[in-house]
């Protein structure tokens, strides 16, 4: 199987992986294309023992790199003379998505990846543990601070009513 | 409980990974202790939170040559739904009603012997078709048997 093939079995995925970041179709595209170049270097030099851990961790980093850019340059296709209505709940999302991925910004690289495992790829802490080669139990703690980090994000108040 | 032995349950019930001897104790625990209470609560609705965002379309990836080429084209393509407007909503109540008052008329009837002994001559005359005046008979019937009231005025109205 070539490192194409391979890309192409997880290509999906990757693209999922940064969208669920970025909220933006050309923006987890744009994801999907720095990964692939990423990928075939990475073949070249010394294929990965574990694809899919090593192409999550990279996509999760390139995706955060890309919602930081985002975050501090203005859209570079902005039209002064244009205005794009949002619905509500299309706002909230937005929001949210914003949220999560700041959150995620903080995390180290392991836990953002295990954090995605679980909650989005649906997999156990064992098979985790075996893409990551790490242990259950550290996949474990991994899991849990990258949760109380997305927590004390969305609920900033959370930190001060169990101090006080 | 000590703190490293929660974080352990507490990671587990997040991912759904408890046996039943951990959750019954995790359970326990969290009857207890208010304040564990209080921070699953917020950790599992920061994974709800999570879960709740819009799932990325479907895109098909393709070969073309030595070059993949993703597309969202197909997927973009929304799943038919269906939704009740009003006249979808009116039409439901009005077969809803039908069939009730069917049930009904159904169930006047499952009580009473069904021989035509029970009838009035002239309703069985019609049925047989010996007699042309079907608002009579069923008068008949209607004056005799009011039980049955109701069906005559059914197939007095279905007959006009």
């Amino acid at each position: 199987m070539t490192p194409t093939d391979t890309f192409e079995q997880h290509a999906h995925d990757i693209y999922a992986w940064a969208f669920r970041l970025l909220g933006r179709h050309h923006d987890a595209l744009d994801v999907v294309q720095d990964v692939f170049i990423r990928w075939d270097a990475q073949c070249r030099a010394e294929p990965p023992a574990q694809p899919r851990g090593w192409l999550r961790r990279v996509t999760l980093n390139r995706a955060i790199d890309s919602f930081r850019r985002r975050d501090r340059e203005p859209t570079a296709t902005a039209d002064a003379n244009a205005f794009v209505l949002h619905r509500a709940d299309e706002a909230e999302q937005r929001a949210l998505r914003a949220d999560i991925a700041a959150a995620m910004a903080a995390l180290t690289e392991a836990q953002r990846s295990v954090l995605i495992a679980k909650v989005y790829d649906g997999l156990t802490f064992a098979a985790i543990a075996a893409e990551a080669g790490l242990s259950a139990s550290t996949v474990k703690t991994h899991y849990l601070r990258a949760i109380r980090a997305v927590r004390d994000r969305l609920s900033p108040d959370w930190a001060e009513r169990t101090t006080s | 409980m000590n703190r490293e032995r929660f974080d352990e349950l507490l990671a587990g019930a997040l991912g759904g990974e408890l046996s039943d001897a951990d959750r019954a104790a995790f359970d326990a625990h969290l009857a207890a202790d208010a304040q564990a209470r209080a921070e699953y609560d917020s950790l599992q609705a920061a994974v709800s939170q999570m879960q709740s965002l819009d799932a990325p379309a479907r895109v098909n990836v393709s070969r073309h040559g030595d070059r993949l080429v993703l597309d969202r084209a197909a997927a973009s393509r929304r799943p038919a739904t269906f939704s009740f407007g009003r006249l979808g909503i009116a039409a439901s109540v009005l077969l809803a009603f039908l069939a009730g008052y069917l049930l009904h008329v159904g169930l006047m009837f499952r009580d009473r012997p069904s021989t035509p002994s029970s009838i009035n001559p002239t309703a069985v005359a019609v049925a047989e078709n010996k007699s042309p005046d079907l608002r009579t008979a069923l008068a008949s019937v209607h004056a005799e048997h009011p039980e049955y009231s109701d069906f005559c005025k059914l197939v007095v109205a279905m007959s006009r």
